[in-house]
């Protein structure tokens, strides 16, 4: 030990004559005491503060179903005109429900034409109290015209996919907002029997599941989506004239094709094809410089591609 | 170990005559030409005169560096060549003359110290406080005197140590070195922003500072190698070892990649933020000429002496260290001629005039060197470290 | 008392200087199995002692082009192939970036697998006996002290001789090393329990220890910091703007990067008649659709687009495009209604690209087939 003094690691004697290498051995601690007061700084500031409230999440309030069942088409009985064309207890309460589910959104809980999104739309949606300037007038025969045909040009879609019994719901509903109310003829309402065939019941499509409804879109799709690609190894192995010209004038081969094929029986002429590709060239697969072609490039052009894809 | 006494042999020995004339003749060539060059075109003259005044800094103010450093770092093995970066140090005061003809021409180089711009220049305006002419050349003017005065403080210390052999200077100068690292540091930074930087007044990097110094350190400490070999060759330097040669030569290798890896870093960040006003710096370099520059640039200073300098035979091998010090001190020379001249104008601007430069430096490095070998011992023998120094052993 | 067995004398010197020239002299001498041992690496003992050169300098080579190429190449795969996202609109493959990481990568493998293949090939990793170990002369070598031994199954060795000899070349404290065979075993190790008992409980330190930092430690401050910026998020407020809204509109006239303006703005015909469904409903697009609409649209107009909102009254309930109308209607005239939005809805381009726009009329029309079905669909 003694002999081998200056091989020790520690110095006590020399530590005890020169106390400041005592430092050395201590920096770790004060690095680490420096290091928790950073902490304990950094912790207390403001500009870091946790959340003071917890977010709070909104289970999805829907019920999540992944398909729809399969269902056969079936008809809807038909609905007597002349019973449901009168209003009772049993139709308005149907119709409150009704009323909740497809109209408040927009015309209200109340009707009052102040629903969420009446704010948005132009022009705002009828108020229910108000019995003036009515599109279509407020009697039944005339709000189910409403409700079958929609209101163009405004945010009135049609709803007849509903069943005529409860539009008749419905309407005797929203007639309650208002007092004073027209009353309908019998003769309007068998006119509106004769108008919309109320006596034959109403078909209601059937339903295959999703998963179903993809397969068969994918599979009516697939000679379409061969077509396409015939046409594009086609146009790729091609030395006509129009070939050439269509790869000069275009930036994407699918698209083109793809267009064509999709319009071939919509396109009939020339012009309606330049009508087509002009209006958005891009879109369609060419460059922008296509509308510069001359009529006999366009109809070179036309001839070509049709006669790929027909 | 060679029985004759180290103090005999490294005491004062004038150089060769033939080398003091062929100095005089590159000093009055270099001369003749830069005056010339004013005749004929003094923009361009003022550029090249501005890329020579870099390059001399670069070697002097480096070697009062490596003095400084070698001090503060208590190296041992670098104190019998520790005179040749004295004698180099010397550069210093002889390079603030050698900076004098550009300040007639400020307005000619630098956009910022035309008077008309910065009513025009909203950005040139706004560095109006730093950037004006007077505190220009108040800085130039104070960074060389601080310098000058370190100096000769600390090689009067050394010369004077070599009568009195006296353990104080040493430690004078560790603190004299201390004290000279921030001036150093500051200082070089702003030579490198006023001088070279501030030639395109819109464009800043923050490394730019860091960047010269890496060239600066290379261009010292290759100066320094060449010139210790060629004295020892030729019988001045006695008692180096291998060794010695190896260190230096490690050296030259850091700062080799020291610079690529200050240069890549400017270039790294620019390139990846992408901002206009950055990012035109390096597009003036990549363009009319100026890639040729670029890439040669990269190759010279970087990639031949990475691979040349890398194996340690290439270390122990005095030609081959010889001829790399020469071809860094070309590199950085091509270095700040990248970096000063595209201001100049778009072009890759060749001329003759441009001979003048390294013609003028070489020339009174040597007369520099010559007129100290006269007056002060080749090595420090009264360092009481020298004895180890020479005995150094990796 | 062990019997103990000679392994070698050793010798001390004091300078590099010495060390070298005692080296060179036992070469001379004849001796082969003997070794230097040394503070610090001296240069020129290789010469001394005509070693050839070590093959670790190859072993860092192959390393470091190893670490250099794996390197290019994962971030090559990750930047192109993997996740290739566009970064301040440069390349996938941008060079310079890489050149960091690659530079460290091949730093650090060639450093840790060139110390590992030291260990292992030229320690004889695990075996860590040696005769020695936890001698005064180790102690003083590894201080400062130069040393030389030379070993007992040198074929010139006598230990009378060896002694002499190393007086003679100048060595001091000259000292027999000896060893029990039966403690220091040259064996292979590599199986021994305990070894792979250390290195088990080391794995699952070290996995212990990772866990803890990257699930935990990193979600503390400050290492959390880079999360929780001081900046402006999506849908904060900001006093710094006249209106306080923290999201800004982008100049008007602004043309995105691959966005074109869209060139029938406010004419819902023209789109219905001259847009043209770019892709055909494979499967693949009609899956990217259903992804895009139940996150997009399904939220007001239900999963099955029947108008039935899965927000139930907290947001307008649309009118269901189950309608004759919406089944009438072209792709390009639904294709408008996104990208420009109708009556409460509000314009969806910001937030689907076109594409994505006519995958998800794609999947619409699968959602009406489902609900409109043909006749020939129930076989």
């Amino acid at each position: 030990m003694n002999r081998h003094h200056s091989n020790d690691e520690i110095d006590w004697k020399d530590l005890k004559r020169k106390p400041e290498k005592l430092f050395g051995f201590s920096y770790f601690y004060v690095l680490a005491v420096l290091v928790g007061i950073g902490l304990l700084y950094i912790s207390n500031l403001n500009s870091i503060g946790r959340n003071a409230v917890n977010p709070t999440v909104f289970p999805d309030s829907a019920a999540r179903i992944s398909d729809i069942p399969l269902q056969s088409p079936r008809i809807i009985p038909p609905v007597d005109v002349l019973k449901a064309g009168f209003s009772s207890p049993e139709l308005i309460k149907q119709g409150r429900d009704l009323f909740k589910a497809n109209c408040s959104s927009c015309h209200g809980d109340n009707g009052a034409g102040e629903g969420l999104s009446a704010a948005m739309l132009n022009p705002k949606p009828r108020n229910f109290h108000i019995l003036k300037d009515w599109k279509n007038g407020s009697k039944v025969t005339q709000m189910y015209k409403t409700l079958e045909e929609g209101i163009p040009g405004s945010g009135m879609a049609s709803y007849n996919y509903l069943p005529p019994a409860d539009r008749f719901a419905l309407i005797h509903y929203i007639r309650t907002f208002a007092n004073n109310q027209p009353a309908d003829s019998i003769g309007d309402l068998k006119a509106l029997d004769a108008a919309y065939q109320l006596a034959q019941g109403m078909n209601v499509a059937g339903q295959i599941p999703i998963k179903k409804a993809l397969r068969l879109v994918v599979n009516e799709n697939i000679a379409g989506a061969e077509l396409v690609h015939k046409s594009v190894s086609q146009l790729n192995g091609s030395q006509d004239p129009g070939a050439v010209l269509l790869k000069r004038v275009m930036v994407d081969e699918q698209r083109v094709m793809k267009s064509a094929v999709s319009l071939k029986d919509r396109v009939r002429s020339v012009d309606d094809f330049i009508k087509m590709v002009t209006a958005d060239p891009l879109h369609s697969g060419f460059k922008a410089s296509v509308i510069r072609l001359s009529p006999d490039e366009w109809n070179r052009l036309y001839h070509y591609v049709f006669s790929v894809v027909r | 170990m060679s029985e004759r006494p180290t103090a005999q042999m490294n005491m004062k020995k004038p150089m060769a005559q033939n080398v003091v004339r062929l100095g005089w003749i590159l000093f009055s060539l270099g001369i003749l030409i830069c005056v010339l060059g004013y005749w004929t075109d003094s923009r361009l003259a003022a550029f090249h005169n501005i890329v020579g005044f870099l390059f001399l800094t670069s070697i002097g103010l480096g070697a009062l560096f490596l003095i400084a450093l070698d001090y503060v770092a208590g190296s041992v093995w670098s104190v019998p060549m520790r005179r040749v970066n004295e004698f180099l140090a010397a550069l210093v005061p002889f390079t603030a003359l050698l900076a004098l003809p550009v300040l007639f021409f400020l307005p000619e180089v630098f956009s910022w110290a035309k008077a008309e711009s910065a009513v025009l220049d909203p950005v040139v305006e706004s560095k109006r406080l730093y950037l004006n002419v007077n505190f220009f050349i108040i800085r130039f003017v104070v960074l060389f005197i601080i310098w000058t005065v370190f100096y000769y403080v600390m090689t009067g210390n050394s010369v004077k140590q070599d009568l009195t052999k006296d353990q104080k200077h040493t430690r004078w100068n560790i603190r004299l070195g201390a004290a000279f690292m921030p001036v150093f540091a500051f200082g070089i930074t702003a030579i490198a922003i006023d001088w070279s930087m501030s030639l395109e007044p819109h464009w800043y990097s923050t490394i730019y500072g860091v960047y010269y110094f890496s060239g600066t350190v290379i261009a010292a400490l290759a100066a320094a190698t060449y010139i210790i070999i060629q004295l020892h060759e030729h019988g001045y330097l006695q008692n180096l070892r291998s060794d010695h040669f190896y260190s230096l030569g490690t050296l030259l290798f850091v700062f080799v990649n020291f610079w690529a890896y200050i240069a890549f870093s400017q270039f790294l960040l620019i390139w990846y933020a992408n901002i206009p006003e950055e990012t035109v710096w390096f597009i003036m370099r990549w363009k009319n000429g100026w890639q040729a520059v670029s890439i040669l640039l990269l190759l010279v200073q970087f990639w031949v002496p990475y691979f040349m300098l890398l194996s340690q035979e290439s270390k122990m091998n005095l030609k081959r260290l010889k001829f790399m010090s020469i071809w860094l001190l070309l590199a950085h020379l091509l270095d700040l001629y990248w970096l000063v001249m595209p201001t100049y104008n778009s072009g890759v601007p060749l001329s003759w005039t441009m001979i003048g430069v390294p013609s003028l430096s070489v020339g009174l490095t040597i007369l520099v060197l010559a007129w100290n070998m006269k007056r002060k011992n080749i090595m420090p023998i009264g360092d009481p470290r020298l004895k180890r120094g020479l005995e150094f052993h990796l | 008392m062990v019997e103990k067995t000679l392994y070698s004398i050793t010798a001390l010197f004091n300078t590099p200087d010495e060390i070298i020239l005692a080296a060179q002299k036992t070469r001379e001498a004849g001796f082969v199995r003997y070794d230097v041992h040394t503070p610090y690496p001296v240069h020129g003992m290789d010469s001394a002692m005509r070693l050839s050169t070590s093959r670790i300098g190859l072993f860092a080579f192959i390393f470091g082009v190893l670490g250099a190429v794996s390197t290019i190449l994962f971030i090559s795969w990750v930047t192109i192939s993997d996740y290739p996202l566009v970064i301040g609109g440069k390349p996938f493959w941008s060079w310079p970036a890489f050149v960091p990481v690659t530079f460290e990568v091949t730093v650090l493998s060639t450093a840790v697998l060139s110390t590992i293949a030291m260990i292992v090939f030229y320690f004889k990793f695990p075996n860590n006996a040696h005769p020695l170990h936890d001698t005064a002369y180790m102690k003083s070598v590894s201080s400062d002290k130069f040393g030389l031994c030379i070993q007992a199954n040198d074929p010139m060795f006598k230990e009378a001789a060896v002694k002499d000899f190393l007086r003679k070349i100048g060595g001091r404290e000259i000292t027999p090393i000896y060893f029990d065979p039966d403690e220091i075993d040259h064996g292979q190790t590599l199986f021994d329990v305990k070894f792979l008992g250390v290195l088990a409980v080391v794995a699952l330190t070290v996995s212990a220890v990772t866990y803890f930092s990257l699930n935990v430690l990193l979600k503390i401050q400050p290492f959390n910091w880079m999360a929780e910026q001081n900046k402006l998020k999506a849908q904060q407020a900001s006093p710094l703007f006249h209106d306080g809204i923290g999201m800004r509109s982008p100049v008007e006239g602004t043309v995105a990067r691959g966005y074109l303006p869209y060139p029938f703005k406010g004419k819902p015909e023209e789109a219905g008649n001259f847009l043209v469904n770019p892709l055909v409903p494979t499967q693949k697009v009609l899956d990217g659709g259903k992804s895009k609409y139940l996150t997009y649209c399904s939220p007001c107009h239900g999963n099955f687009a029947r108008g039935d909102s899965r927000l139930q009254g907290q947001f307008p309930s649309p009118p269901t495009l189950q309608s004759d109308k919406v089944r009438n209607w072209t792709d390009g005239r639904i294709y408008h209604v996104i990208t420009e939005g109708q009556n409460a809805m509000p314009s969806y381009a910001p937030l689907i690209s076109p594409d994505d726009r006519w995958a998800i009329i794609n999947y619409i029309r699968v959602l009406q087939r489902a609900q409109n079905a043909k006749k020939s669909d129930f076989k």
